[in-house]
């Protein structure tokens, strides 16, 4: 009974009903742009980090994150190697061996970063490749080494030219070397354009003295939520005394706390947007309350009582604030998904500032489940809450004057 | 005569104004303190970079920075940076020499900056000394003592009274290496200090590389609210040779970061303003279609089209100029308030310190963005009422004047 009448009262004035219902579906929708922009923007960071860096995933031996030295590296073996290759989810399994020495030429010295890599799987994960502004990609035998760019203006060096690696190798032997210079590559990080060598992961493993061992082994894989799994499931396969099998947050713990920070303001941000909508919202209750005082008037003298005109309206509400929820996830639904697909390009003067770090200057949206989810019950939530004002109106309403105030 | 009804609509129904007002009230709030707040954020993180890193104004060899080589020096740098101590605006100098070089312990090696520091003012440019974790600022050890960044002593699994190996280029192109004894440990949420730089004594340094009393950076740190531009614009009228700038030009990256944070800014706004533009036509669009009756009688008195649609759009101006002060209002006063007190975020994020954000952050607006807020949301109003408007212009009034 009470809930047909709710019902009825809705479809008598569709107009109002649907008022109420696209002030709860448009808070909806803009609460989920937000949202996808700012977890698109991290989601983008990760990728940039994780896929043009250091991998999702990175096995080394036990120790060696917490104290990156050569002393810490560990024999690799074709057999790890398969049980990486054979997890599902795993595209490639690319080694490194990676330590610090001086680069010299003529009469300047440089603390450097010196990478051994395996050119071909290397590319596959950060498209070194494409970094190369001089010269030539390094093969698996050469003898020879690519430098950045920043390293080589520094160092006043060109293609072709001599470098000289001075380092300390495994257990102590000392590290030295001369390189003919095959490839200058350009990064948009400074840091990483200021102090990279990369050379052969062969010659890596001669120069360092670590015979077959390495330093890390860093995954590829197919999709960034399936990192616990494949941690887990490679740590059931090998010897964890001797290794260890790291996650990108355990890799990257300053990106995660960078986005958790940034998250704050999001979240202050996100308030803020509820604030707004709020009082979108309690103003179109509010009309409708005061729309329909004589109604109220009309239903209150004529016998109903006071508790079953509160459950009606409550139904009323509540039926309201879940047609508006569920049109607002599915109208943000295809408007994100084409912006998840088209991320928006800035231009300008501050999309060239952001560009010259190798951040692509752009609007990145996410569609995780859960922002849908999450936005969705607090607008109703809100809507809900907001929704105690027309009861409270009841509960204080005298039939006599809201008839004759009511029009 | 339509202003005049128009304003007179307004007080009529004051419960449906005051919800149109009120929901422009918060807009105005939501814009000035989202402003402030993201300000806030970002002006907190450059901060503390500036004053314990960079600081505001540093002065080079234009030569120097292209490759750090250290015969690029400062002409008479120590006179100079007495002469700026006494400039107005200007907090603080301090001289520093400076090489690249590669620092190692027994078990590891590093690149590191070398800076020969000047420990007085070096004390009062960066507040070095009040960064010290472990140990003291360059005190109990006699000979090269050096202070290092936590991260970097324990890369290289050094404490207090270990001994390290600098090994860097002297001015004749040899390479040196001289022995230190770490004196004292600085933790900041700085990267660059944790784990990029190794402070030593200018003398120590210097006799090392064999440059006199020669120095390569000047590092000035002016007043707060002074314009860096006026003291490089004047240093280098003085010395057109040498190369001053400001942290803008030193460290583009926090450039990098506002700009990220600025677009960041400019999307969020724009949502706002566009919830505050639905809250609006909502709110409007009940009130007229609410009205049905009196805008029939309206209409068939003879009021025509023209001026019912103008008449709506001039109510929710007026709704708009009636808010928009008093929002504006609300809006300064909470900045104010939260300028003197802070935003105290330590709940949220324990590893806000250790980012290089301080956990308290203090919102701050330009005086333009007040302005700017103003007439947007007033352009926002406007809008919001066209669809309204044109609803109400669309009435038949018959059928509006039969409807309950």
């Amino acid at each position: 009974m009470v809930f047909k009448i709710a019902r009825r009262n809705l479809w008598r004035n569709k107009r109002r009903s649907l008022i109420t219902i696209a002030s709860i579906t448009f808070a909806v929708l803009l609460a989920c742009v937000m949202r996808s922009i700012n977890l698109g923007s991290y989601e983008r960071m990760i990728e940039n980090s994780a896929r043009f860096y250091t991998g999702y995933i990175q096995i080394h031996q036990n120790g060696y994150w917490d104290d990156k030295m050569l002393d810490n590296s560990f024999e690799s073996s074709d057999e790890l190697i398969a049980i990486a290759n054979n997890t599902k989810g795993v595209e490639v399994a690319v080694p490194r061996v990676e330590s610090f020495a001086l680069a010299a030429y003529g009469q300047k010295t440089k603390g450097s970063f010196v990478m051994g890599i395996d050119p071909l799987l290397e590319d596959s994960l950060t498209r070194v490749k494409s970094k190369i502004v001089a010269g030539e990609y390094l093969v698996d035998d050469d003898k020879a080494v690519m430098i950045a760019q920043g390293l080589a203006e520094y160092l006043k060096l060109e293609v072709g030219d001599s470098l000289i690696l001075l380092g300390q190798g495994y257990h102590g032997a000392s590290a030295a070397g001369i390189y003919p210079i095959k490839g200058i590559m350009k990064f948009p990080v400074p840091v990483q354009n200021n102090q990279t060598v990369y050379m052969p992961l062969k010659e890596a493993q001669w120069f360092f003295d670590v015979g077959g061992r390495l330093t890390s082994l860093s995954l590829v894989i197919d999709k960034a939520k399936n990192v616990d799994r494949i941690v887990a499931d490679i740590s059931s396969q090998v010897d964890m005394e001797t290794l260890e099998i790291m996650g990108w947050k355990d890799l990257m713990p300053d990106l995660v706390q960078g986005i958790e920070i940034d998250n704050i303001s999001g979240q202050v941000m996100l308030y803020i947007l509820y604030a707004v909508i709020g009082f979108g919202m309690f103003g179109t209750f509010l009309m409708m309350t005061a729309e329909r005082m004589y109604e109220f008037g009309v239903m209150m003298s004529i016998g109903m009582k006071r508790f079953r005109m509160q459950m009606i309206i409550a139904i009323e509400m509540a039926i309201m604030s879940t047609l508006g929820v569920i049109s607002g996830v599915a109208i943000s639904l295809p408007i994100l998904i084409y912006y998840y697909n088209n991320p928006v390009f800035l231009t300008g003067e501050s999309a060239d500032a952001i560009e010259k770090f190798g951040v692509e200057a752009a609007y990145f949206f996410s569609l995780e489940p859960s922002l849908f989810y999450n936005q969705a019950w607090a607008i109703f939530f809100m809507a809900l809450i907001l929704g105690f004002y027309p009861i409270y109106v009841i509960h204080r309403l005298k039939p006599v004057k809201a008839m004759r105030d009511g029009i | 005569m339509l202003v005049k009804i128009a304003w007179r609509n307004i007080w009529r129904s004051r419960a449906r104004s005051l919800v149109v007002i009120g929901s422009i009230i918060v807009g105005v709030w939501a814009l000035l303190f989202g402003n402030g707040f993201m300000n806030g954020f970002m002006v907190g993180y450059s901060a503390d970079i500036i004053q314990h890193d960079i600081s505001n104004i540093q002065v080079h060899n234009p030569e120097f920075k292209k490759d750090y080589d250290i015969v690029f020096t400062i002409p008479n740098g120590d006179e100079k940076a007495n002469e700026i101590r006494q400039w107005e605006g200007v907090k603080g100098v301090s001289t520093r020499s400076i090489t690249q070089g590669m620092i190692s312990s027994p078990q590891k090696a590093a690149g590191v900056q070398i800076r020969g520091i000047d420990l007085e003012n070096e004390a009062i440019v960066t507040q070095l000394d009040s960064m010290i974790n472990e140990g003291t600022y360059f005190e109990g050890i006699k000979r090269n003592p050096i202070v290092i960044g936590s991260k970097l002593a324990r890369n290289l699994k050094v404490k207090i009274r270990s001994k390290v190996v600098l090994t860097f280029n002297d001015a004749n192109g040899d390479i040196i290496a001289g022995a230190f004894r770490v004196v004292g440990i600085v933790k900041s949420s700085s990267i660059s200090i944790n784990e990029m730089y190794a402070f030593v004594r200018q003398e120590d340094l210097n006799k090392l590389l064999a440059i006199g009393s020669e120095i390569h950076e000047i590092a000035i740190v002016t007043e707060e609210q002074i314009d860096e531009a006026l003291i490089v614009n004047k240093y280098s009228e003085i010395y057109p040779d040498d190369k001053a700038e400001s942290w803008k030009e030193l460290a583009p990256e926090l450039l990098f970061m506002q700009e990220m944070y600025g677009s960041m800014l400019y999307v969020l706004m724009a949502i706002i303003l566009t919830a505050l533009v639905f809250g609006i036509v909502n709110t409007m669009l009940m009130a007229v279609l609410e009205r049905k009756k009196e805008l029939g009688v309206l209409m068939a008195i003879g009021m025509n089209q023209k001026k019912v649609y103008l008449m709506i759009l001039i109510e929710t101006l007026f709704l708009a100029f009636v808010a928009s002060p008093i929002g504006l209002l609300v809006g300064y006063l909470t900045i104010l308030y939260y300028r003197y007190v802070g935003v105290d975020l330590s709940n949220y994020s324990e590893g806000l310190e250790a980012f290089g954000y301080s956990s308290i952050l203090y919102p701050y607006v330009d005086g333009s963005v007040y302005i700017i807020v103003t007439i947007g949301v007033i352009i926002t109003a406007f809008i919001a009422a066209l669809y309204p408007a044109w609803k109400a212009v669309k009435l038949k009034p018959v059928d509006a004047i039969h409807s309950i």
